[in-house]
């Protein structure tokens, strides 16, 4: 979106039940959140049903957005409470889940035949929920301590330390091969 | 320095909070040390992996599914189209029935225009090949105007229709 008087009137052409308007925000910002979501869920089906569920509450709750804010961390804001929600009925403890299916052994046998992308993807997965949310939104999103902050209702400093730890984490498993024990 | 402190000047560099004093210092060490630097490279090329990530995108059809459960979509207005054909039919007949216009208006398009007059005639003969296999089967005879009439409504119809048939929202969000 170029500016906020843009976003704003295509706000409004939304509230005033806007086909094409519609289309513009999905087609806008589908892919953003797709890729969030389905990073954290790494399940395509569920991915795709925490997306759709997104753009509907956006939708329907769009009357009571602050057009003073930024609409992608409300967007963001929406998608992490579903994806919570998916979590909590799927019994995973984000918080706290453990690394117990990280295997080093096999990220860096997969080294050589998996592209980088592929490679960091499945780095990513070794994270907790919590600190693989923080490197998205942080280093693929671009978005701010202050503003993950608000999407993920979380202090700063908790951030910070808990991001700083996840790159680490993630640099060891991306480049150090494991002691062979 | 202490390689310590340059780990936190790597991270606040990657955190995009790094002040120009924290730069240089970073920089200085960094041209002297071989294991700050391989670190720093390692921690750069992860973070730079991850923004150049790629991204996913759901099924196709996933917009129409959101409109369709919004109520925002493109449906056919099959209840215009009928009221407007029906419309059309009845505002046809009653003209053609109370009204000496249309029929004026038909003489003159038949006097002035050849190509309808050919017309006109290719139609009666369709007609009277009509009159004659439905004679036995009705009373009297099929009026040469009911074509006329029909084509006239057919008109209209195509237009009202196509009228309908533009993009419609209907929204119940």
């Amino acid at each position: 979106m170029k500016n906020r008087k843009e976003l704003k009137q295509l706000i409004q052409k939304v509230l005033d039940n806007d086909e094409a308007a519609c289309q513009k925000i999905l087609n806008l910002y589908k892919g953003r959140i797709f890729s969030y979501v389905y990073r954290m869920v790494r399940n395509y089906h569920d991915a795709e049903d925490i997306t759709f569920d997104t753009f509907i509450k956006c939708f329907k709750a769009l009357a009571t957005f602050d057009t003073s804010k930024p609409f992608t961390t409300w967007l963001f804001t929406i998608a992490h409470n579903l994806t919570m929600d998916h979590f909590r009925k799927n019994k995973h403890e984000y918080e706290y889940l453990d690394e117990r299916h990280a295997s080093s052994d096999n990220l860096v046998q997969k080294y050589d035949r998996k592209k980088k992308m592929e490679q960091i993807d499945e780095a990513l997965l070794q994270l907790p929920p919590v600190d693989r949310e923080l490197v998205i939104l942080f280093h693929k999103e671009e978005y701010s301590y202050k503003e993950i902050s608000e999407i993920l209702d979380m202090p700063i400093t908790t951030i910070k330390t808990r991001l700083h730890r996840a790159r680490n984490r993630l640099r060891v498993l991306v480049h150090e091969k494991p002691t062979k024990t | 320095m202490k390689h310590k402190e340059i780990e936190r000047l790597i991270q606040k560099k990657l955190d995009r909070e790094l002040s120009i004093d924290g730069k240089r210092k970073l920089d200085m060490h960094l041209a002297q040390c071989p294991q700050c630097t391989q670190l720093y490279q390692e921690m750069a090329q992860t973070t730079r992996s991850v923004t150049e990530l790629i991204e996913f995108y759901p099924q196709a059809g996933f917009n129409a599914r959101v409109l369709a459960k919004l109520g925002l979509k493109r449906r056919f207005a099959w209840t215009r189209a009928a009221i407007a054909f029906i419309g059309s039919w009845v505002a046809a007949l009653l003209l053609f029935a109370y009204s000496p216009l249309p029929a004026q208006a038909l003489n003159r398009l038949a006097t002035s225009i050849p190509a309808f007059m050919r017309l006109y005639d290719k139609i009666q003969i369709v007609v009277s090949s009509l009159n004659q296999v439905l004679s036995p089967l009705v009373k009297g005879s099929i009026n040469t105007l009911n074509p006329v009439i029909g084509l006239v409504f057919s008109i209209m119809f195509v237009y009202f229709l196509g009228k309908a048939l533009q993009k419609e929202v209907e929204c119940k969000a």
